[in-house]
């Protein structure tokens, strides 16, 4: 199948991930659109976000991802991506290699939703895009390819959206798992294709390396995703709104909560689908 | 309830709330004891810095000063706690009305509705506290002069204001200590005043679920600081209320939720709100974001919903990053400035004494909170909790 992929920045490890094992899985990555990090409304975006010290920390880590490489193993949420590259035989470190070594065209765009972006998927006859990150995505942009655009959230959907999904999840003592879905207006609402869940035990050496066996996670979910999609054996489930809430970035004082709990073996014990929110009258 | 191991936030929570209990208790030495000084600011009082004594604040610091009293154990604040009742009681009117503004040269201001109630929360605490009839007769003359003073025609108070909006819907915090007062003389004539008044505040809600009046000057927007006083008002009078206080806290609840909805969203707090929510962001208002912190924390507790203890962890930073720790000027030890920056509007180059009354009470409720998470592990879908009035030691 012709897909293009997204990405935010340019040494986006997912991002080659995917760019790659699609390649690998037989498919023809015709088109990668690629986010300027350096663009006015995201600094602003960020700033407000993260506040100056937050969004120094992020470029950083952005622009000089090497330092993050060069921590020890097991430290930091690169880590198992890292290895994935090298379980696979991924040399690319850049997107721009990535795209070369695939013969995919590399777009570098002001937000995805611009219309040089829109244009281009439908220039190359692309039938699906895979988010591999990038932001917000307009309607027009999720019209373009005529198979929609896929997504693998981090956490288990429907009951939680939003940001730090997996970490929510452990937080309410359900075990993580990701779900494939097609992108919608609405964020993370889209119909589910699969759910996979990830060993709780890989939490157990810390969050930031959970998070990186769920991105890697990610990778390998969506490349199955595309596959069920190509052939047409994809049984997309819809969600109503109010089978689960939308999170917000967790606050650094419940992380430090998480970390506790995660030191102490205090392991989740539900499964998603055993899990519902309680009714409060926030949700009247 | 101190866990064997706090988090490194809740040891910066106990660190924090220490230097702001210090600063309360330098602004109530600097008033001889009779009252906390209303604000520390060399701008306006170059000489001294300190201004002179608000009872209203200091009404509202009382029980803040007992609860860390108990938390810390330090009998020596529980003490200055109650000799600022005992200032209190000797400023009230023969009708039991409680005086507006700050008394300087110790003349007290004419009566006004607002401080009254704020005093009745310090003078219900004292009661507690020490069980002397005083305190709570002191409070009950004070609280019977709110239900008579209600208009009947407008279902609220139309005299004694302070601020040249003629309605304004912090009154709900004016509700909340007269049933405090109710709750435990169980004089309904009170109840059914304070409830009137409640039911039409909630009227007052608009569709983004700010509400009008909730602003010092009409048609400005209101700071965080009473937009806040509106939830807790709501808040409180709802636990207090129970099955029949369900309408106040769904009131609360909607405007808390769109609240935290924008500062995710924005990643901050804005200074001051208009009745639509769009919010002034130029300046943010310190005191605002810990109370604000404080009714998120009360809608976790009483839902469960840990979105709100997000919010609130993250406001709390906010002020967090901006008390002062370490200044050249020692009386500022501790200070919350009204604003960040400082020139911002609420309280210009001032640092009232009412900011870290309620950083303290923020920090006190957060590390109670993350106590109660370290030990009960997974927070699952939670019962709704017992709740308790924050004043009340629960230690």
């Amino acid at each position: 199948m012709r897909v293009a992929v997204t990405c935010g920045y340019a040494t986006s490890l997912h991002a080659i991930a995917l760019i790659h094992r699609l390649a690998q899985e037989g498919h023809e990555v015709a088109l990668c659109l690629r986010v300027r990090v350096l663009s006015k409304a995201r600094a602003r975006f960020y700033l407000r976000q993260l506040g100056w010290r937050g969004f120094r920390r992020k470029l950083v880590n952005r622009l000089f991802p090497q330092r993050a490489q060069s921590l020890p193993a097991g430290s930091d949420e690169t880590t198992p991506m890292l290895e994935y590259l090298a379980e696979h035989g991924i040399a690319s470190r850049n997107i721009s290699a990535a795209c070369r070594s695939v013969g995919a065209r590399e777009i570098v765009v002001g937000s995805l939703n611009d219309a040089s972006a829109i244009c281009a998927i439908r220039q190359t006859g692309v039938e699906l895009v895979v988010y591999g990150g990038g932001g917000i995505l307009s309607q027009e942009f999720l019209d373009a390819p005529p198979r929609g655009v896929l997504n693998t959230h981090g956490g288990p959907l429907p009951q939680f959206r939003g940001m730090n999904a997996g970490e929510w999840a452990l937080f309410y003592g359900v075990r993580p798992a990701m779900t494939a879905h097609m992108v919608v207006r609405e964020l993370d609402l889209g119909p589910t294709l699969f759910q996979q869940d990830v060993p709780v035990e890989c939490w157990h050496r810390g969050i930031a390396y959970g998070r990186g066996v769920c991105a890697r996670s990610v990778v390998e979910a969506d490349v199955a995703a595309v596959r069920l999609i190509q052939d047409g054996s994809a049984k997309p489930c819809l969600q109503r709104p109010d089978d689960g809430r939308t999170f917000p970035v967790m606050a650094p004082p419940l992380l430090e909560v998480l970390e506790r709990w995660i030191a102490e073996e205090r392991t989740p014990t539900l499964s998603p689908a055993e899990f519902h929110f309680s009714p409060s009258s926030l949700d009247g | 309830m101190t866990p064997a191991h706090p988090t490194p936030f809740q040891q910066l929570l106990v660190e924090r709330a220490d230097l702001g209990v210090s600063f309360l208790v330098r602004a109530i030495e600097a008033c001889g004891g009779q009252g906390a000084a209303t604000f520390y600011s060399r701008f306006y009082c170059p000489l001294r810095g300190w201004f002179w004594p608000y009872p209203e604040t200091t009404g509202y610091i009382i029980p803040t000063l007992l609860e860390y009293a108990a938390f810390a154990n330090r009998p020596e604040l529980a003490q200055l706690a109650v000799r600022q009742a005992d200032w209190i009681l000797t400023l009230q009117y023969e009708n039991g009305a409680l005086p507006g503004g700050h008394v300087a040269h110790g003349q007290k201001r004419p009566a006004s509705i607002f401080n009254t109630g704020q005093m009745i929360l310090g003078l219900v605490a004292a009661a507690d506290h020490t069980r002397d009839e005083k305190y709570l007769n002191s409070a009950i003359q004070a609280a019977q002069w709110l239900a008579g003073e209600v208009d009947e025609t407008e279902g609220t108070w139309t005299r004694h204001g302070f601020s040249s909006e003629k309605k304004p819907s912090y009154y709900t915090r004016v509700c909340w200590p007269m049933l405090e007062v109710w709750a435990r003389t169980r004089d309904d004539s009170i109840r059914t005043a304070a409830v009137r008044v409640l039911d039409t505040i909630r009227g007052w809600q608009l569709p983004s679920g700010g509400f009008t009046g909730w602003m010092f000057e009409t048609g400005k927007a209101g700071y965080t600081h009473t937009v806040a006083y509106v939830l807790r008002g709501f808040l409180e009078s709802a636990r207090l209320l129970g099955e029949a206080g369900k309408p106040f806290e769904q009131a609360a609840y909607r405007c808390a939720d769109a609240l935290r909805r924008r500062m995710e969203l924005r990643g901050r707090l804005a200074g001051a709100y208009h009745g639509d929510l769009r919010g002034v962001y130029w300046y943010t208002c310190l005191t605002g974001n810990c109370q604000i912190a404080l009714n998120w924390m009360i809608i976790y507790e009483r839902t469960g919903d840990a979105r709100f203890l997000s919010a609130a962890f993250k406001a709390l930073q906010f002020v967090i990053e901006r008390q002062k720790v370490r200044p050249l000027d020692p009386n500022l030890r501790g200070a919350i400035a009204g604003s960040s920056p400082i020139w911002g509007r609420y309280l210009t180059l001032r640092y009232p004494n009412w900011a870290p009354k309620f950083f303290v009470d923020a920090c006190l409720m957060a590390h109670r909170l993350l106590g109660n998470l370290l030990e009960q592990g997974p927070c699952g879908s939670p019962s709704p909790a017992v709740t308790q009035p924050v004043f009340m030691p629960s230690r």
